[in-house]
């Protein structure tokens, strides 16, 4: 599904990331961890076409390096970005649509009953500026957005931060349903429990590079790891 | 209480084209966050084209308004392609220099093809109307219902069709917009084309209400830009409910005081409006 070689990524004179590889089968759940500054954003950024980067990116066996972010979206890419990522004047339904921008008008009306039967809070709200949603119901719509256009591969960036632990186990629980329904999952995650016991595959970076990688139950259990990059 | 009436509906046709200028500003404003100074050569070119058509083929000065559009935002497309968009992440203050130099190469351009003289023409609607002892020309109805229906055209496209909405997604925020799947780089080149071919609009209703001379685009750049500062940067509603109240203002000052006068009490409603609403009279909101 998605395979990244030797990715690097520069802001300047300093190396964010320093040539990590990565693989995500289709239908697998791969988490991504490590502490704040290891590059982990960047990886996705770079994956997106949002930073230029070297190394390749390829998904479903086409090589996308060379693509600016909106084809590569159009190739099947969701991004849930660090951060919300929304537009903020712009209403729920508007931001939305915006997310199935390369769709047709009956297309993007399914795809808003999908996502209002699936997060009935921001069915509520549809009207609502994106910037005056508290930020757990932003958050639910950045992935809502992020899923409007049926992507294959969903990355998600730090989606419960900043979210209520009850909260965080319904947005796992959401991720959980999609993953079962085929949906493959590339996470990038502070909370590195309770990712590391749903993922399939987990990556550990540090400083820029890969530093393990393995079974996600193997990381979890790695007192090393735990130790010294997730604590 | 006829004069007040007058002065109003002049009010009014005056600021409808500010409105005009001021949306073609914001549009390239809010979207590629470049501050277009050769805006004004571009309402220059409108008006040119415009006045060779009405007095080479004879032909209605109404035909000027869709011909400036088509030549507007083709010529838009090719400076955009060719100019602007080499400027893609740059400092703004380099884009602005270079808007700042094609307005002068467009002044420079004009001046050497038409020399300094006023041009002006007959053709097209002319004499007046009597409404209640207002005496109302043709020419000035026409300019007022041309600029409703462009203006209201535009609106419908920034607000409700789909690439209004990429419009809108590339100002709020680039790279999320960019993740959704909008073509960032269409976006801009198309808003760039839009907002040229507002101006082209724009210069062929002032030839046909005013007189057309190499700067007369520049006369109109400064008062569209404090609109749009007035009205909240990249604000649409706002610029345009400060572009009315900017043509208002200078109606009346112009007939009680004099014409500088109506300048200097625009340039005091711009200090005003900067300390007492500095994100506009409608308040913009930010994006997150
Ligand atoms: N736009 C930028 N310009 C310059 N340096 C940047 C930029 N973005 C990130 N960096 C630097 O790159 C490094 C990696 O940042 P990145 O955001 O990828 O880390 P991260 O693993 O996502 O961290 P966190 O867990 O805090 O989100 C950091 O040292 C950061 O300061
Ligand atoms: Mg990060």
């Amino acid at each position: 599904m998605l395979d990244v070689r030797n990715v690097a990524v520069r802001y300047g004179q300093a190396l964010a990331v320093r040539g990590v590889s990565l693989r995500a089968e289709t239908g697998s759940w791969i988490a991504i961890v490590g502490p704040n500054g290891a590059g982990k954003t960047s990886l996705a950024r770079a994956i997106c076409g949002l930073v230029p980067h070297q190394g390749t990116i390829a998904i479903a066996g086409e090589d996308i390096s060379k693509l600016p972010a909106w084809e590569r979206q159009r190739r099947g890419i969701g991004y849930v970005p660090e951060g919300r990522q929304l537009f903020g004047a712009m209403s729920v339904e508007e931001n939305l649509r915006v997310g199935a921008f390369s769709r047709a008008g009956a297309e993007v009306r399914r795809g808003l009953d999908e996502a209002f039967a699936l997060f009935p809070r921001l069915a509520e709200r549809r009207m609502q500026a994106a910037a005056t949603l508290s930020g757990g119901e932003q958050q639910m719509l950045a992935l809502a957005r992020a899923l409007m256009d049926r992507p294959n591969l969903l990355l998600v960036d730090e989606i419960s931060w900043g979210l209520m632990p009850l909260l965080v186990a319904q947005v796992f629980e959401r991720l959980a349903a999609l993953n079962a329904d085929g949906l493959t999952i590339v996470q990038i995650e502070q909370n590195a429990h309770e990712v590391l016991r749903r993922a399939t595959h987990a990556y550990v970076m540090a400083a820029g590079v890969c530093v393990f990688d393995g079974p996600a139950k193997s990381v979890a259990r790695d007192p090393r790891v735990l130790e010294s990059y997730i604590g | 209480m006829t004069l007040i009436l007058q002065l109003a509906i002049n009010g009014l046709v005056f600021g409808s084209l500010l409105g005009l200028v001021a949306l073609g500003l914001a549009l390239v404003f809010g979207v590629m966050r470049l501050v277009n100074f050769a805006h004004g050569e571009f309402i220059t070119l409108g008006a040119y084209a415009t006045y060779l058509l009405v007095t080479t083929t004879g032909v209605s000065p109404l035909w000027g308004i869709p011909i400036a559009a088509l030549l507007g935002a083709t010529i838009g497309l090719a400076v955009q392609m060719l100019v602007i968009s080499r400027l893609a992440g740059r400092p703004e203050l380099e884009a602005l220099m270079a808007t700042y130099a094609l307005s002068i190469v467009g002044l420079g351009l004009f001046a050497l093809a038409f020399g300094g003289d006023f041009r002006t023409y007959s053709a097209g609607p002319a004499g007046n109307v009597t409404l209640a002892g207002v005496v109302v020309g043709w020419r000035s109805i026409t300019v007022l219902v041309a600029c409703v229906i462009v203006g209201a055209a535009t609106l419908a496209l920034v607000s409700r069709a789909r690439t209004g909405l990429g419009f809108r997604a590339v100002a709020q925020n680039r790279e999320a917009a960019a993740a959704c799947g909008v073509n960032v780089v269409a976006s801009e080149r198309l808003a760039f084309s839009v907002s040229v071919a507002l101006a082209a609009i724009c210069g062929a209703l002032i030839s046909f209400i005013g007189t057309t001379t190499p700067n007369v685009g520049h006369e109109w750049l400064l008062d569209g830009f404090v609109v749009v500062i007035v009205g909240g940067l990249g604000s649409i509603s706002g610029a345009l409910v400060a572009a009315l109240a900017i043509g208002l203002l200078h109606s009346f000052a112009s007939y009680f005081l004099d014409d500088s006068w109506a300048q200097i009490m625009t340039y005091v409603l711009l200090y005003v409006a900067l300390l007492v609403r500095p994100h506009g009279l409608l308040g913009a909101r930010s994006a997150t």
